[in-house]
């Protein structure tokens, strides 16, 4: 079912509506949130996904859906709400149109998990991963999607945002994020609703086995590769692939002339769990991540 | 009264809404009208409240003649306050003539230009040149008639660019800073679209605009204000502390309020004595 939890009048056009959907009643509930950022088409994608499969699957409890909370800059391929960053204003205190929305955001997720669904930024390419804190149900439900990683980290990295606010309020909370802002990319979002179809089973709400559960690294070691000179980065490995000790990730080349400036190469084993895909690079920019393990 | 509606087309948006594109038509039903646009460039603050001040006088006081008020023609990039059509990046502006099969501003400037076509003289309230301060100023091309106007008014001797409203015999009036509004430049363009509308128009050629530009990359401060006369020799502002003087004669139109300026940067436009 398909309803409208908050409006939000706009000049010149018609007003601005957060829209739910809600499948099946009843205990358990679990809420699921993309399109916080507008540009994150691949996120949005993922949980519309995941709700044409609860269409033809009724759960055993309640799944309520925010497929795309910024519409406006969605519709402009922006990341921002009419110029304000809208993950911000659930921190905020303010009375401002972006904090209306978050707080309606907030008023329209319900039950005992909920989960986020984001992207990497416009610059970064990242595999399909989970991030929870280091113990809890969340980390529990992280665990339960399957995904290639799940990247436990300190609760501090928890604090802000739709996530913070959702933790402020005791509700257990976590990410699954994959592909980059601004595009759609299919297979991410695949794996990403593929994440949240096992999360729902584990849960109870699903029957299990619909899908089969990926290849788990679970690590709270990332290794992060940063530029220590600028430059034009092209990578060697793409987000998702497991490299060696000593593998080359990329070079940083001269932008004119593409003499090389630095070899970035790899000190601990893993999977990369982001590499940096739009090239230019400033000195200290981050090139790749490394799930460890 | 309102006035009669005169539809453009409707911009219809991925979430399943719509916003329509319209004008107002005032005045006597017959005879060919005199056209008002505004809001082609979201940034294009002051035209569009001075395009709604005039809707309001004109439903009070309907023109003697007929008129065609296209007060807000790009709605998504007034609401976004961005020169160009979101979305698609790109100058509605530079859409004219249009065309009805293209994309949604195509189709917007085709049903727009079907009017301007029938018109009998057009005017557009356009935007300031981003990063300049402008006094509110009118501007004819080539062998366009121009009216007397209490303004500043400036001919060009070449065309208009191309597409432009100005290419199809526009006049346009311009002033106040991108994206922001000052009541007394909505007061003063409100007035000269009504000048405009009661005078009949001449091709006197005015003088030429001097435009003052940076030698030097650094910091600019304005030190004047435009709409004033200056004279060889007045403070226009400083760069990098150093002061940069007028070379002529003439009124002010414009003043750099953007303060990083490259080699080359506009930091003033004077229209010459005459």
């Amino acid at each position: 079912m398909k309803s409208t939890v908050f409006e939000l009048p706009l000049p010149l056009r018609p007003p601005y509506r957060l829209q739910r959907l809600t499948y099946g009643s009843g205990a358990p509930q679990v809420s699921v949130v993309a399109g916080i950022d507008g540009d994150e088409v691949t996120a949005m994608h993922a949980v519309n996904l995941v709700s044409g499969a609860l269409g033809v699957q009724r759960p055993s409890g309640a799944v309520f859906l925010l497929p795309c909370v910024n519409t406006p800059g969605a519709e402009t391929a922006e990341k921002t709400f009419l110029g304000e960053e809208l993950d911000a204003a659930f921190g905020s205190t303010d009375d401002s149109p972006a904090r209306r929305v978050a707080l309606a955001v907030l008023g329209a997720t319900e039950g005992e998990l909920c989960i986020e669904v984001q992207t990497g930024n416009r610059m970064t390419e990242e595999c399909a991963h989970a991030r929870a804190p280091i113990y809890g149900r969340a980390l529990e439900a992280a665990r339960a999607s399957g995904l290639p990683i799940v990247w436990k980290r300190s609760a501090r990295h928890f604090d802000a945002g739709l996530m913070g606010a959702w933790r402020a309020e005791a509700r257990p909370a976590l990410t699954l994020r994959g592909g980059r802002a601004g595009v759609l990319e299919c297979e991410p979002a695949r794996l990403l609703a593929q994440g949240l179809l096992r999360i729902l089973e584990s849960r109870g709400l699903m029957p299990g086995g619909a899908t089969a559960p990926g290849l788990v690294l679970e690590t709270d070691q990332v290794d992060e590769y940063r530029s220590t000179m600028a430059g034009f980065f092209a990578p060697e490995v793409h987000a998702g692939e497991r490299v060696r000790a000593g593998a080359v990730l990329g070079v940083v080349r001269t932008p004119i002339g593409g003499d090389t400036v630095e070899e970035v190469r790899i000190k601990r084993p893993g999977i990369v769990l982001s590499a940096r895909v739009y090239p230019l690079v400033n000195a200290r920019e981050l090139l790749v991540r490394i799930a460890v393990g | 009264m309102p006035g009669m509606r005169v539809p453009l087309g409707h911009i219809e948006l991925p979430g399943g809404d719509a916003v329509a594109v319209s004008g107002e038509g005032f005045g006597p039903l017959s005879g060919r009208p005199a056209i008002v646009l505004a809001g082609l460039h979201g940034d294009a603050a002051e035209g569009v409240a001075a395009a709604l001040a005039l809707s309001a006088l004109w439903r009070r006081s309907p023109p003697a003649r007929p008129v065609l008020l296209f007060g807000c023609l790009n709605p998504l990039a007034v609401l976004h306050g961005s020169h160009r059509w979101p979305g698609l990046d790109v100058d509605f502006a530079s859409r004219l003539p249009g065309d009805a099969e293209g994309h949604p501003p195509d189709r917007i400037a085709a049903a727009l230009f079907e009017h301007i076509r029938g018109a009998e003289r057009v005017i557009e309230l356009g935007a300031p040149d981003p990063g300049l301060w402008e006094c509110v100023h009118a501007e004819a091309w080539d062998d366009t008639p121009m009216p007397d106007l209490p303004i500043p008014c400036v001919r060009y001797a070449e065309r208009a660019e191309p597409g432009s409203p100005g290419a199809w015999g526009a006049l346009r009036l311009r002033g106040g800073r991108t994206g922001r509004v000052h009541p007394d430049g909505v007061n003063t363009l409100t007035g000269a679209v009504l000048s405009w509308l009661d005078g009949s128009g001449s091709v006197q050629p005015t003088a030429a605009v001097h435009v003052a530009r940076a030698e030097t990359a650094g910091i600019f401060t304005p030190r004047n204000r435009p709409g004033g006369r200056v004279e060889p020799g007045d403070l226009l502002g400083e760069l990098g502390g150093e002061p940069v003087l007028s070379t002529v004669a003439g009124i002010l139109l414009a003043l750099r309020d953007k303060p990083t300026a490259h080699v080359g940067s506009a930091l003033a436009r004077i229209l010459g004595s005459t």
